[in-house]
């Protein structure tokens, strides 16, 4: 049985380098990474959808997140007030050029109460946080597609 | 309303991409995309009438 298993194992080819650039492209671009593979159809389903959640989410008024320690050093990093902002963090990123531009241009960061105070300002977090999330995965089948592992 | 409308929404996008990336024919993804734009929906809809009678 065990084996077998890794027999099966061996028989798993690694991904070529060019999976991996194709989903490094799908992560920078939402729906890249589709094009890439001429997949059209689904790069435009797929990376609109993203698209269009990243942008609802920020005209509701949602928060992107990053990791800015109160205190500095490593002190700071290590304070729970710091810690928590990590996975929100981590999915806002799955957006890739989309929170990157948003970070140099310092929109949706802002803790301004006012925005807070808007009746969807938590859907516009949620709408942020499940485009980075949404992107992860259409990122992971254009992976799948670029390395042969899918049609 | 507006509330509903976000939930459809958000509804709609993720069952886009989840149907989108499973299956393996154009018909089987239309109807996975659909049913899990359904189950987003109803238990939407019935957590709210849950949490409606909640104090």
């Amino acid at each position: 049985m065990v084996k077998t298993e890794r027999l099966k194992a061996d028989e798993v080819e690694s991904a070529p380098g060019s999976a991996w650039l194709t989903g490094l492209a799908a992560w920078f671009f939402p729906g890249g990474g589709h094009l890439i593979v001429r997949q059209w159809g689904r790069a435009a389903l797929m990376g609109g959808a993203v698209w269009l959640c990243f942008f609802v989410g920020l005209a509701m008024g949602g928060h992107l997140f990053d990791v800015t320690p109160e205190q500095p050093g490593l002190a700071g990093l290590l304070q729970w007030a710091t810690i928590i902002q990590v996975p929100p963090t981590i999915a806002n990123l799955g957006t890739g050029v989309l929170y990157i531009v948003s970070w140099i241009m310092d929109s949706g960061f802002a803790d301004d109460p006012q925005q807070a105070a808007r009746a969807t300002y938590e859907y516009g977090n949620t709408f942020l946080l499940i485009a980075g999330l949404l992107n992860y995965l259409v990122m992971l089948d254009a992976f799948d597609i670029a390395a042969g592992r899918k049609s | 309303m507006r509330h509903f409308l976000a939930m459809a929404l958000f509804a709609l996008l993720a069952s886009v991409v989840f149907g989108a990336i499973s299956k393996d024919t154009p018909r089987d993804r239309w109807i996975y995309g659909a049913k899990v734009f359904a189950e987003f929906m109803v238990i939407g809809l019935v957590l709210g009438w849950l949490l409606y009678f909640i104090p």
